[in-house]
């Protein structure tokens, strides 16, 4: 039991980690990039398809870039704030459109 | 977990991630190439269904007939009305009663039957503006209205296709997240591939069919990893954008759901195109009259064509529009060029503008990985691609037991062995379930599929050949297992070679069943009444055949020659 305890400390959470960090920071960057496109005047689908061509690449970086990185601790502190910041940015973004009508 | 450097670390995440979710990747690619010939292989078995392609077939004189004779899917009729009912208006309204919404029907230059689907609205919903619909879906023969019963199982569409992205599994939809989190780490997997082969182009023209079986199995990892690497990581991206507004990453269905439905109203303002029924009843005006008009107008726009998609939005409704779009088999983006008419003056409303840059991305990356363009070379390299990466991963997990099983034996682990076990399970055994399937398509009778004596759910022909699926594929893992005991003593596992000897028969088995079953011989669907369908599938069951038989023979026959051998490499490597 502890050493399936150490192999999934050690092997498994990293990458599980790497990976939520990953795909929250994915889910932020999405968010804004098509909340921001709305609310430069772009029509809401180009922005859709903007965002979902630009996800998976830029979740695939993110990936390696928390997984190598020399202290994840940092990564970690971007990725998880950094895409929980841009989600609430954008949910912002949404409220100031929907409240002005202005998409 | 600490790497020295980052090749290091790329080549754990290759290795690790590469084997756990290689399994889930073997499915995909192998049905993802079966479904790039899925209508064809319906062809094969559903013979009723052996006839050339047809046209949209007239919806005044034909389709609304089906349309008004269908009813609700009882089983969706009995999960969503619950949900969707709010029985403080009164009782729920019974099934052959529900008015229906929409009505869509879907053809491509490879289906000579039709595919239709009625969305029924429920009258006294709980959140009316929700999509409250329950559905029906048929399949008719364009020709004369008859409906093909679902029963008769389309295997390739309905079984092979749905495989390659959900694996089946509709609970929660987990199929799908687990397809997802599989072609993310194959991306992953292609990345840290390039990164620790650094000879990535001698590695190309590298393979040596005269070394030790653990250097041939990585020689042509890399060789199929290289050579079909923009292919693999190309649809494992598009498989991941083509979902992700519905599973992967739904934002703009949760988190941006107010913008998006705010687009949608302004949008209907914009179009003219009703978002919401008037709630005042209309007849329908002729929708052929329409098609008629949509298809000049398209040739006026040197782009002529036939009807793809055809979908009524509001079915009866002073709201009601006629939406047409072009079927797109000229072309590699999916279908578009939509134009849309009153339902009842018969009007054209509105003409699908040009798309922005970024949607004629999006719809030339996902109709690339669809297919729904006529080129059939084209098509066929999409098959070859498919079954390189299949064999890229399974010589992955060939490579990997092979390295490691000698160090297992001497320290007394069964890690190699249950490796090996699954390798055989998802390469031998997934083609013996394929070919038992079809097999058992052409044995079983198909009264079995309209008989009133039977009257479980499990007992259509369609369910006994999912059954049969499963059951040969579970059969083949359990063997794997039993026979798998030579691999912990560094030795192989016989199974390989015993799958590979039954998936010859029953492929070969499949192809005579097919002949005595149907009277289609090759003889006859290549020569006499030439029907290539049915003589493709025919041709790659043979060749499957003898692909196996011959690597049957290739393989060990006893497990002494293969330790002699494994002993000599130990010496010598």
């Amino acid at each position: 039991m502890t050493s399936l305890w150490i192999g999934f400390r050690e092997y498994v959470s990293p990458v599980i980690a790497t990976f939520v960090g990953g795909y929250l920071f994915t889910w932020g960057f999405t968010s804004l990039v098509i909340s921001v496109c709305v609310f430069s005047g772009f029509d809401f689908h180009t922005a859709e398809y903007t965002g979902f061509l630009l996800a998976f690449p830029v979740f695939l970086l993110a990936f390696f870039l928390i997984f190598l990185s020399s202290y994840r601790p940092a990564a970690y502190l971007v990725s998880y704030g950094g895409g929980t910041l841009m989600t609430l940015c954008s949910w912002w973004l949404q409220l100031l459109m929907i409240d002005t009508g202005g998409i | 977990m600490e790497f020295r450097n980052t090749r290091q670390g790329m080549a754990w995440l290759h290795t690790w991630l590469g084997l756990i979710l290689g399994f889930v990747l073997m499915i995909c690619f192998f049905f993802g190439s079966l479904s790039v010939f899925d209508r064809e292989i319906d062809r094969w078995a559903i013979p009723d269904t052996r006839f050339e392609p047809q046209p949209m077939p007239s919806f005044d004189d034909l389709l609304i007939d089906v349309y008004e004779r269908t009813l609700p899917d009882q089983d969706e009729y009995d999960t969503l009305m619950p949900l969707y009912h709010d029985e403080t208006q009164g009782p729920a309204t019974p099934s052959e009663q529900l008015p229906a919404d929409e009505y869509w029907a879907y053809t491509t230059h490879r289906d000579p039957v039709l595919r239709m689907g009625i969305g029924f609205r429920v009258p006294q919903a709980k959140n009316p503006e929700e999509h409250n619909h329950i559905h029906a879906n048929m399949t008719i023969d364009p020709r004369t209205g008859a409906d093909i019963p679902d029963e008769q199982l389309k295997i390739g569409s309905d079984w092979f296709y749905p495989l390659h992205y959900s694996l089946n599994l509709q609970w929660k939809f987990i199929g799908y997240y687990i397809v997802g989190i599989a072609a993310f780490f194959m991306l992953v997997a292609l990345v840290s591939g390039i990164w620790i082969h650094r000879k990535i182009f001698k590695e190309f023209f590298t393979f040596r069919p005269d070394k030790r079986p653990q250097r041939k199995a990585l020689d042509m990892h890399n060789m199929t990893g290289v050579v079909a690497l923009p292919f693999h990581f190309f649809f494992a991206l598009t498989g991941l954008i083509i979902f992700a507004s519905f599973f992967y990453l739904p934002v703009t269905n949760t988190l941006l759901k107010p913008l998006h439905e705010l687009h949608e109203e302004i949008e209907a303002t914009t179009t003219g195109l009703p978002h919401e029924r008037a709630g005042v009843e209309a007849p329908m005006a002729s929708v052929d009259a329409m098609i008629v008009d949509a298809k000049k107008r398209w040739d006026d726009r040197g782009m002529a064509g036939e009807v793809g998609f055809l979908m009524i939005h509001h079915v009866g409704d002073a709201n009601s529009y006629v939406s047409i779009y072009r079927a797109g088999s000229d072309r590699v983006a999916l279908v578009g060029e939509g134009i849309h008419y009153s339902a009842v003056s018969g009007e054209m409303i509105y003409e699908d503008p040009e798309k922005s840059f970024a949607e004629n991305a999006g719809e030339f990356l996902t109709g690339l990985h669809l297919q729904h363009f006529e080129h059939w070379f084209l098509r066929w390299l999409y098959v070859a691609g498919g079954l390189l990466g299949c064999v890229c991963i399974a010589t992955g997990f060939i490579f990997f037991v092979e390295k490691r099983k000698q160090q297992h034996y001497q320290a007394g682990s069964q890690a190699s062995r249950i490796v090996d076990a699954f390798a055989v399970t998802v390469i031998t055994g997934m083609l013996l379930a394929t070919v038992s399937m079809l097999l058992a398509n052409r044995l079983l009778p198909i009264e079995l599929s309209n008989s009133e004596l039977i009257n479980s759910d499990l007992i259509n022909k369609g369910d006994w050949e999912k059954t049969i699926f499963c059951g040969v594929w579970a059969l083949s893992f359990l063997h794997a297992v039993w026979r798998s005991a030579p691999v912990a003593r560094a030795q192989s596992n016989p199974a390989w070679r015993e799958q590979a000897f039954a998936v010859g028969a029953v492929a070969a088995l499949a192809v005579i069943a097919n002949w005595l079953t149907t009277g289609d011989n090759l003889i006859k669907t290549l020569l006499l009444d030439p029907y290539m369908a049915v003589a493709g599938v025919d041709i790659s069951l043979l060749l499957l055949s003898g692909i196996c038989f011959w690597t049957a023979f290739q393989l060990p026959k006893k497990h002494s020659e293969n330790t002699e051998a494994t002993q000599c490499n130990q010496f010598s490597g």
